[in-house]
């Protein structure tokens, strides 16, 4: 019987200890993945043989008084989209199936240099913008809480590792929701970071300007443990910000007595949140508010005329990356993929360009809301995880992510979890910051998650 | 203003773009193409003449930087990933943030 690996705080504790070592951690990831991954599919590459060599590295440099950091021997894994060098970087596509990275994205680079140990890559929708059920390759990644339901995407399978217990930190992308929707379909927390503040040098691209990498982990003080590894300037990603890195964890338990939250409850609505997940959210905004936190309504501006925003510039950007293989190899990308891709045709340079001075205007309407209020609160999802069989998968969704608007205004976004709904799945919400506001949003996601106690639930696996 | 013709839109841009969608699924591409004219409509709001986009691209102070990727992609033509860096009312001269 496997057990699910610790949080990255307590496995960091564990080998500061002494009474937890890389390799006994590595085996047990191992472990869960046997256990679990013929069942869930949140793997594409393992690399066991890889994490036990790095791991024992790891062992030996702290116990010789070398520790390079706190999560310094602690697995981790990458959504397939980021390369690390020698291993196969497939965007879960046909198209990539033999591209073997010949260095690391700079997000894995800093987390080898923080001494962590990566277990493989893995299960995304296929270029980070396919669906659930498209034929691809390998199978996509089901969620653990209830494999009949949709495990979020395009960052699946980094979702689906980190909510089974098998490991502590997953790496995921974020272009309208990547990262937030899994988190919030799998009880996780997950973090799209202020566009600039994590490199995306490395990274499979979909979309220049929306694109976001970035962790999913279980806890929020997980999360602020791997932003203070992954943020920073790096001159090879052209849209990296030079902004100071904070100290993501010195404020986290700070408290929110004082601060204000701005519930926009009118975007939830017009975004259809249905009753579970709207009472989820106003619950969580009392919390706040019994915490000390000042709650306030304010009214983002509208989400279709965000949505026209974001979509066209999803489309365009993306086009203009796989044009030229869905003129020549069509047949390779799977259906659902190929579609959404080819919708970027439809696009003209003027609706593109018009499209980015719409872009200017909300990010200055959003920037007014948050002078306001510390965080603005909204759904991290309409609903909780859908059916599989009920996800959208058309070439042009019915209703865009409710995410989607932050992507293109470049705030920081998490999304935490705030309860279970009746068919107990998980719900979540979604904190979004002023620019390189990061630590803000974690000090407050913090407040709550220690005052809901969520965390103790875990979805129900054998192993 | 001529009314448009969406059908014929949808073929001259599948056409321009080198594209082929298979007969089975036109009506699918085509209700998504039409969704797309809906939501199109709405990039068009009254805006100064002189507003500018935002992610506008700017000169960097050193070397241009270039995206790895490509040499991991094997295809020299991703090489050109696009030097964005913000301008909008959140920057600074320096192009900042």
């Amino acid at each position: 019987m496997s057990m699910p690996v610790p949080s990255l705080a307590e496995a960091s504790a564990g080998i500061a200890a002494g009474t937890l070592s890389p390799v006994a951690l590595t085996e047990a990831a191992l472990a869960r993945i046997a256990a679990l991954d013929p069942k869930l599919n949140a793997f594409i590459t393992l690399t066991g043989d890889r994490a036990r060599q790095a791991a024992a590295v790891a062992e030996a440099e702290i116990k010789a008084g070398k520790k390079r950091g706190p999560l310094h021997g602690i697995p981790y894994a990458l959504k397939d989209i980021y390369d690390a060098a020698g291993i196969r970087t497939t965007a879960h596509s046909k198209l990539l199936i033999d591209n073997v990275a010949k260095g690391d994205a700079t997000t894995t680079a800093k987390l080898e240099a923080a001494g962590m140990v990566l277990l493989g890559k893995l299960s995304t929708h296929e270029f980070a913008r396919g669906g659930p059920t498209d034929a691809l390759p390998f199978p996509n990644a089901k969620n653990p809480w209830n494999t009949a339901h949709f495990a979020g995407g395009s960052s699946s399978g980094s979702a689906v590792a980190v909510a089974s217990g098998m490991v502590g930190l997953a790496m995921g992308s974020d272009t309208g929701g990547s990262i937030r929707l899994p988190a919030t379909f799998c009880g996780l927390v997950g973090m799209k970071a202020t566009y600039g503040v994590i490199s995306r040098r490395g990274v499979v691209p979909l979309s220049f300007t929306l694109d976001h990498a970035g962790p999913l982990t279980r806890t929020v003080e997980d999360c602020a443990l791997a932003m203070q590894v992954l943020a920073g300037y790096d001159p090879g990603d052209p849209g990296s910000a030079r902004e100071a890195v904070p100290d993501y964890s010195a404020d986290l338990r700070k408290g929110v007595a004082g601060l204000t939250i701005g519930r926009a409850r009118a975007y939830d609505i017009e975004a259809g949140v249905d009753a579970e997940m709207m009472a989820a959210v106003d619950a969580a905004a009392e919390k706040w508010r019994v915490l000390g936190a000042k709650i306030i309504d304010v009214v983002l501006p509208s989400k279709q005329r965000m949505d026209a925003c974001i979509q066209t510039i999803l489309l365009a950007e993306g086009f203009a990356i796989h044009g030229e293989w869905l003129r020549t190899r069509p047949q390779d990308y799977g259906r659902v993929t190929r579609e959404r891709l080819m919708m970027g045709a439809f696009v003209t340079g003027g609706e593109y360009v018009q499209a980015q001075r719409l872009r200017r205007i909300i990010t200055a309407e959003v920037d007014a809301v948050l002078v306001g209020c510390d965080a603005i609160l909204c759904a991290g999802n309409p609903t909780a995880a859908p059916r599989v069989v009920d996800v959208d998968e058309g070439p042009f969704r019915r209703s865009h992510p409710i995410t989607g608007p932050f992507n293109a205004t470049g705030h920081p976004g998490l999304a935490l979890p705030c309860g279970f709904g009746a068919s107990g799945l998980p719900l979540g919400l979604q904190l979004i910051g002023r620019s390189y506001g990061e630590a803000m949003l974690l000090r407050i996601a913090q407040a709550y998650e220690q005052a809901a106690g969520w965390l103790a639930r875990r979805p129900e696996l054998e192993g | 203003m001529p009314e448009s013709d969406p059908e014929a839109e949808f073929d001259m841009a599948l056409a321009r773009a080198g594209l082929v969608v298979p007969p089975e699924r036109r009506a699918a591409m085509m209700e998504g193409f039409r969704a797309w004219c809906e939501m199109r409509k709405l990039l068009n709001e009254p805006m100064p003449l002189a507003t500018e986009p935002a992610f506008a691209l700017t000169q960097p102070a050193g070397p241009r930087a270039f995206s790895s990727q490509a040499e991991s992609l094997g295809d020299s033509e991703n090489a050109t990933k696009q030097n964005f860096r913000g301008s909008s009312p959140r920057h600074d001269a320096a192009g900042r943030l």
